[in-house]
């Protein structure tokens, strides 16, 4: 019976956590009632409040489930990135991820950042730190390839990852608005190009830079910086 | 009688100001009518005889907001003419962001980012927003593609789209971080790239 019943509180718990995570991904925190919550996950309304005292609390838990899967790379997005093609399908997956809801939402993530507002200070510390890992995860990438001299030596890795992860997040903002991937996709190729850019002729495998349209090469001053 | 008018046109634009700074503040979801009507010191019953809805106000929201990056008459000026102009262009917005001191990000990605499959008309606001400036990017791009001075594998609609949405993952990167310079670099970055379809980087200082 004990057994059972508490079984039962782990998976409504559970259940909660991922409602509220799809409805927040959807139409964001501040238009998401606890009600709507308790309905789509249907659970009883003692039950909700019984795990999560307010909603505050539940915010703050699913986030905390997001930095979760972002640190341990089980993000429906993959943040741990080795290689060149690793950083494309990172892009490319992002755009991925948006047209399996048909490019009406935009990163889970990033929807939430922009509700943070002033007296959101909870909500937005648990932004951060996500974005934090994020970024880490892709500086450590750029920290690589330096250090293995495949990448020019005066660049900042971790300016880097502020690129890569503010394009991806207007990008797939552009996507969501326009309900159209091209956009997005075009954003992130160029994102691409310019970071490609920086690498070292050696460091890129021919055929592994099939996300531009045409090779490096033929670009007129981007040449100069990859010699 | 004609004054009644005027002054009903100027609580009118009092109401949409208040509410644009409100939205941009705070979001669309997170502001109510009744917030609105007392910041803008507005009877309720003018208020909603102005607005219908909230919808209503926030279309009327964003169409002022059009009218001034169309006619650059904004914080903006979204004539784009050389280099120089698309630098400014970036750097006004990161001033905007600055002046409040990194708490918001841009007014209309704020509002663009709040919305879901139910707010069609919004959307085609927001959308029509994104169009205008990246029309005017794109000219930018094409003209100096014809004048020989942009390569001729640039692609300008491509450019245009990276500009809007480097621009609009740099300010929310900043509000979410309360730092401008992840804004800064990432418009710093953004630059390099699109300065480097120039025939003449030099020449695209």
């Amino acid at each position: 019976m004990q057994d059972a019943r508490s079984l039962c509180s782990v998976s409504a718990r559970i259940r909660i956590l991922r409602t509220a995570a799809d409805l927040f991904h959807k139409q964001g925190v501040r238009a998401t009632t606890p009600g709507e919550i308790i309905k789509a996950s249907g659970v009883g309304k003692g039950q909700f409040y019984r795990h999560f005292k307010n909603k505050d609390i539940l915010v703050h838990e699913v986030l905390r489930s997001f930095l979760e899967a972002v640190k341990k790379d089980k993000a429906p997005v993959r943040y741990d990135v080795t290689s060149w093609q690793d950083l494309e399908n990172f892009f490319l997956s992002h755009i991925e991820f948006q047209r399996k809801f048909s490019m009406t939402r935009s990163c889970p993530i990033g929807t939430v950042g922009n509700e943070a507002n002033e007296g959101n200070d909870k909500i937005r510390e648990d932004i951060c730190l996500i974005v934090d890992v994020m970024k880490s995860k892709l500086a450590t990438f750029f920290v690589a390839e330096k250090t293995k001299g495949r990448l020019q030596k005066d660049l900042e890795p971790k300016v880097l990852a502020d690129f890569c992860v503010a394009t991806v997040q207007g990008a797939m903002l552009l996507g969501k608005v326009s309900r159209n991937s091209r956009p997005a996709e075009a954003a992130v190729r160029e994102a691409l190009l310019h970071l490609k850019s920086y690498a070292t002729h050696s460091s890129i495998e021919p055929g592994k830079c099939q996300s531009n349209r045409r090779p490096e090469t033929s670009r007129a001053g981007h040449q100069e910086i990859a010699r | 009688m004609r004054s009644r008018k005027v002054n009903g046109e100027t609580t009118r634009l009092r109401i949409i100001r208040v509410a644009a700074d409100l939205f941009h503040k705070q979001g669309i979801r997170a502001t109510s009518p009744d917030q609105i009507i007392d910041a803008s010191a507005t009877g309720k019953g003018q208020f909603y005889h102005y607005f219908k809805s909230k919808e209503g106000l926030i279309h009327e929201v964003l169409q002022a907001q059009m009218e001034a990056l169309r006619m650059s008459t904004g914080f903006v000026n979204t004539e784009i003419n050389s280099w120089q102009h698309l630098e400014h262009f970036y750097a006004a917005f990161v001033k905007l962001q600055k002046s409040f001191n990194m708490s918001r990000g841009c007014p209309i990605g704020t509002v663009g980012n709040e919305l879901n499959e139910g707010d069609e008309l919004l959307r085609n606001d927001v959308n029509l927003i994104f169009e205008i400036l990246k029309n005017k990017l794109s000219a930018f791009f094409i003209k100096e593609k014809a004048q020989g001075r942009l390569s001729a594998e640039a692609d300008e609609n491509r450019m245009a789209d990276f500009c809007i949405a480097t621009l609009q993952g740099a300010m929310l990167l900043g509000k979410i971080k309360r730092d401008a310079r992840p804004v800064e670099a990432t418009l710093k970055e953004a630059l390099l790239h699109l300065r480097r379809y120039a025939t003449n980087p030099e020449a695209a200082k």
